[in-house]
This record gives structure tokens, C-alpha cells and sequence, in this order.
């Protein structure tokens, strides 16, 4: 029994040295940091005062349950989520939607290349010409709002009000990440085979009937990949420290941005406690996929 | 004579143009209005209500971007550097892998796969501080390679992923035959399966590209001098500060658009392949 085991795997050792390159990059700087992070957890590591690293066992954790840094800035985090999440899903569900009703094959490539294109640009940039646009003097809302539109616009600014500022961050999200949404949501109405919308047709069946009865039903599969890819969004950290810094006074300082500056900015550079930070983090992330395995993804009832 | 459901139907197409071209003009709006900032001399964008069209039309932005900021071409060069690197060698690793994954049944090989495609989930800014310290003790931080190596360590899983799929596809004749010809393995891999695979490593090339060339977070904790900054954190280096300097708004707004052409040649250039590579499996359970 063992023999066949080695014997097989004698026989299939290209298939190692094949996975080698990869097995060395993952090792090296994914597994490697991962278990290092668990066991950051558990120490007092300060990089700038590396002479007082040690174990500590459970401190790091107790701490975290005592601070309230992380349920208010878990708050501001499921602020942004509230207002980001559902706002660019249904923003891309509908983009989807209508570039899939234009009959015109050329066309649909051109609307859907163009929707698409936000999320080529690269994030940081996007998130400083965003800053620019959102500036009171030079930028460019204000200025369409008050001038153009003749509104009133009764805030000091977009990222310098308190009121304004995660709502901007959660604006510019759903400017940026629509366009991969309504990608997803492409290839999920794909999969629907036509037939089941002539047959309704031929019931007689509306088309917004189709739509709920069919349509929505039958996406059920891409919600699932759509919540899941989502997930790292918990972790939102380079949006904010870019436009805000997690101001006006803490209005904008999520999870991530907190965590890391625990780790990178702060006192001594408390690696330590900003680890046990990113477990939890990972923990809940986790916990929240396994939810949405659970109720989300069912195979599809046709066919 | 145009019946009434004729009438309708063409009514609600209509519709269905004029709101999709509201929706284009939104998401192009960040690039036109960058356009039209950089293009326009600087004395026009500090007036109270400037228009949103620029008066008169000039260059010297662009220009001064590298004169103002002559580490602007370090940055640049570091980051194509870095990108070309990783890229190259994510085409590379991850076609490997890929085969072996979905051709070669060695033992612990599902395990092996799915361990590494688990960790897709996991961003890796949740272990930067483990990251890096691990980097830091290889002294390897403020260094190219320092980037380099984790960059293609992060974005190698998903074009293992593309690339096992892929080599799924291929029909399994084909390397047999080329093992019957006398090919080893390798040989096998490298005459026949790589040249016919190679829509394959373009979409891993791409997929890989456009989050590399915008990678900010590792980037900003890991450099500290020029030498090694990619062109993300040059861009802070550009911000505009109205207190401070007032000539930066427009040159700054050239600078990003310089760091948004690459991106967006990538784009025009492999248009297809983007939503070939979302559909094509890259992203389904």
C-alpha cells in the first residue's frame, strides 16, 4: 500500500517539479507570512522597539474585545458597506441589463467596453483624481451643483464635512467597481437559456413578471460570486487613507485603514496587535462566506 | 402606417440608447474632465468658476510633469520594471503549474490546488505587517525585487487558476500524440501545448497587469526612497496643495493621465479578451 503511494509518486514527479516555481513564490510570501501573522498575534511585536518582543499569549486578543477603536471603526466600515454594496450591485444589475436589451451586437460591445473601463484604471490614481474633482475651490461638484444647477449646496465640502465624507468615498467605489459587477451579472444572464423566456411569453407572462419570476431567481448563482468577491471589501484601507487619512476627525477611519496604521504608522509600530486586528478581520470575512455558501449558492433549478 | 406596438417598441429603445449614454458619459467623465484640466493653461483653473471647458488649449503640463518632478521618469521606470518582471514570470509559473494541475495526476494534487486557490480569498493586505517583516529580515524592502517577488506571488494564483482551466480545454490527443512523436513531457509542454494555449497566457497576462500597475498599499509600506517607488506613490509626490503650490493642479492632472495611458492601451489593445477572460471560467465557481 505505501509502496504504490511512493511508487506513484516516483512515477509522477514531473508533475512536482512542474508546481515547484509556484509551491517556492506561494511559500515564500503568502503561507509563510500567514502563519507568521498568527503568530504575530500571539506576541508583543513592536518593529521600532524590537528589544521588548515576546509571547504574550491571549493579551493581544483581550485587548481587541476592550478597544472600543473596533467597534467604532467597524461602524464606519458597515457604513461604507451599506452604501457602497447595494448601491453598485444594483448599479451594475441594471447596466447589465440594459446593455444586454440593445440588439445591435456592435453596439452592446462598445456600451459595455466603455462601462467597463473604470476598472482598468488603477485604483490610487483614480482615488486622487477623485480627491481633485471633490476639492471645494478647484474641483469640479461643487462647482456643477452651485453653478450649474443653481442648488444649494449646504456643506463645507465633500471629504472636509463629516456628513460627506465616507458617503464621497462610497460614491467614487460604485463610479469605479459598477462596470465589473455588470460583467458578472453578463455572464450569469448568459447562462439562462432563452427558451424559458419565450415559453413565459407564450404564457402570456409580462415582461416584468418574466424578470422577477425568471430573471432574478436564476441569478441567484452570480449573487453568490458577487457577494463572495466582495468580501475583501471589509478590509477597505486605500481609498481612505488616500482621500481623507480617515478624517474629518474619525468619520473615515475604517477597519483596515485603523489596523494598518497600528502596524505602520503609530507609536512603535505595533505589528503585534494590528495582526490580531487583520485575524479577526479574516475570522468574520470567513464567517461571512460560509454564510453565503450556505444560503446563496444553490444549484439552478433548470435543467 | 406605424402601428402602436411598432411605436412603443421603438420609444423604449430609445430610451434604453439615451440611458446608456448618460451611464458612458459617467464613467468617462474622471477622464475627460482630467483631459480637460491638463490641456488648460494653469492661470484658468484657479478662477472662481472656471468653465469646465478650457479656453485655450497647451501641452506644457505634460511637459512639466518631468521638469517640476524629474523623479516622475524613475518612478515610471521602476514600475514598468516591476510590472514586466512579474508579469513575465506569472506567464511563465503559472502555465507550468497549470499543466501539471490539470494534466499531470500526481499525488496531492487537488489538495495542493485548492490550498492555493483558497487563499485567493484572503487579501494580502490583511498579512502585511507579517509580509512585511518577512521582506525586511531578507532585506529586501525599499528594493524593485522587494516588489517584484510578492507581486507575483499575489496575482500567480489566479493565473494558475485561468491556466488550469485552459489546459482543461485542450483535448488530450494532442499531447499524447506529441509524447507517441518522442516529445518528453516538457518537450510536449513546450512545442505543442504552449503556442496553442496562448489566448491563455494573455488573459493572465492582462489579469495580472492592470491590479500590478495600480498596486498602492504594498508599495507605500514597503519603499521609502525613489529608487525603488512605483509610479503610485509618485503621484503623492504631485499632489496638488492650493496652500502651497499653486502651479501643481494642472500638472498633476497630465501626470495622472500619463500614468492612465498604459492602462488604457492595455485596454484598447486586448478588449476582447477582458470579457473572454470574465467569461471564460476565470471568475466561476
Amino acid at each position: 500500500m505505501r509502496n504504490t503511494l511512493v511508487r506513484r509518486i516516483w512515477k509522477e514527479r514531473s508533475g512536482y517539479a512542474f508546481i515547484a516555481p509556484l509551491l517556492a513564490y506561494m511559500g515564500m510570501f503568502i503561507f509563510l507570512p500567514v502563519v507568521f501573522m498568527i503568530v504575530l498575534s500571539f506576541s508583543r511585536h513592536e518593529f521600532l522597539r524590537p528589544a521588548k518582543n515576546m509571547m504574550v499569549g491571549l493579551a493581544n486578543y483581550a485587548e481587541w474585545f476592550r478597544d472600543p477603536a473596533v467597534w467604532e471603526t467597524f461602524k464606519h466600515t458597515l457604513y461604507f458597506l451599506a452604501m457602497y454594496i447595494p448601491t453598485h450591485v444594483l448599479y451594475g444589475l441594471i447596466l447589465a441589463l440594459l446593455t444586454n436589451s440593445v440588439v445591435n451586437r456592435r453596439a452592446a460591445t462598445v456600451y459595455r467596453s466603455l462601462l467597463y473601463l473604470p476598472v482598468v484604471l488603477p485604483l490610487p490614481i483614480v482615488a486622487y483624481a477623485w480627491k481633485w474633482m471633490y476639492d471645494p475651490t478647484i474641483g469640479v461638484f461643487t462647482h456643477i451643483i452651485k453653478d450649474f444647477l443653481g442648488l444649494p449646496f449646504p456643506f463645507k465640502g465633500w471629504l472636509i464635512d463629516e456628513r460627506l465624507a465616507m458617503p464621497s468615498i462610497a460614491i467614487m467605489s460604485v463610479w469605479q467597481y459598477s462596470g465589473w459587477i455588470m460583467m458578472l451579472f453578463l455572464v450569469g444572464l448568459n447562462n439562462i437559456p432563452d427558451q424559458l423566456y419565450e415559453a413565459a411569453r407564450i404564457d402570456g407572462s409580462s415582461a416584468w413578471k418574466s424578470f422577477f419570476r425568471i430573471t432574478l431567481p436564476l441569478l441567484k448563482p452570480t449573487f453568490f460570486v458577487v457577494v463572495i468577491m466582495r468580501l475583501a471589501v471589509l478590509g477597505i484601507t486605500v481609498q481612505p487613507l488616500i482621500m481623507t487619512d480617515g478624517g474629518p476627525g474619525r468619520t473615515t477611519m475604517t477597519y483596515g485603514l485603523h489596523a494598518y496604521y497600528l502596524a505602520f504608522r503609530w507609536g512603535n509600530w505595533r505589528m503585534g496587535y494590528a495582526s490580531a486586528w487583520y485575524v479577526m478581520l479574516a475570522l468574520f470575512a470567513t464567517l461571512l462566506g460560509v454564510l453565503a455558501w450556505k444560503f446563496l449558492r444553490e444549484e439552478s433549478v433548470y435543467g | 402606417m406605424i402601428s402602436a406596438a411598432r411605436l412603443k417598441k421603438n420609444i423604449s429603445k430609445t430610451v434604453i440608447h439615451l440611458l446608456l449614454l448618460a451611464a458612458v458619459f459617467v464613467a468617462m467623465f474622471l477622464l475627460l474632465w482630467l483631459i480637460s484640466i491638463a490641456v488648460r493653461p494653469v492661470q484658468e483653473t484657479y478662477k472662481v468658476s472656471a468653465s469646465l471647458l478650457p479656453k485655450k488649449l497647451t501641452l506644457v503640463n505634460f511637459r512639466q510633469v518631468f521638469s517640476e518632478l524629474p523623479q516622475m521618469a524613475i518612478y515610471y521606470r521602476n514600475s514598468i520594471v516591476i510590472t514586466f518582471v512579474a508579469v513575465g514570470s506569472i506567464v511563465i509559473i503559472s502555465a507550468l503549474a497549470g499543466y501539471a494541475f490539470a494534466r499531470i495526476r500526481f499525488p496531492g494534487r487537488n489538495l495542493i490546488f485548492w490550498a492555493v486557490i483558497a487563499t485567493i480569498f484572503f487579501p494580502y493586505t490583511i498579512s502585511l505587517p507579517a509580509l512585511y517583516d518577512v521582506l525586511f529580515r531578507l532585506h529586501l524592502t525599499d528594493t524593485l525585487l522587494g516588489l517584484i517577488l510578492p507581486y507575483t506571488a499575489i496575482w500567480l494564483r489566479l493565473g494558475t487558476l485561468i491556466m488550469r482551466q485552459v489546459f482543461l480545454s485542450v483535448p488530450k490527443e494532442l499531447d499524447d500524440a506529441a509524447t507517441i512523436d518522442g516529445c518528453s513531457r516538457l518537450g510536449a509542454f513546450w512545442r505543442v501545448l504552449l503556442p496553442i494555449t496562448s489566448s491563455g497566457w494573455v488573459v493572465v497576462a492582462i489579469f495580472a497587469f492592470v491590479p500590478m500597475w495600480g498596486e498602492f498599499i504594498l508599495a507605500f509600506t514597503v519603499t521609502s526612497t525613489p529608487k525603488s517607488m512605483p509610479i503610485s506613490i509618485g503621484m503623492k509626490m504631485l499632489e496638488p496643495n492650493p496652500a502651497f503650490a499653486e502651479w501643481t493642479f494642472p500638472v498633476a492632472a497630465a501626470a495622472a493621465l500619463l500614468i492612465f495611458i498604459p492602462s488604457l492601451l492595455i485596454f484598447i489593445i486586448f478588449q476582447k479578451w477582458f470579457t473572454r477572460g470574465i467569461t471564460a471560467g476565470a471568475l466561476k465557481f
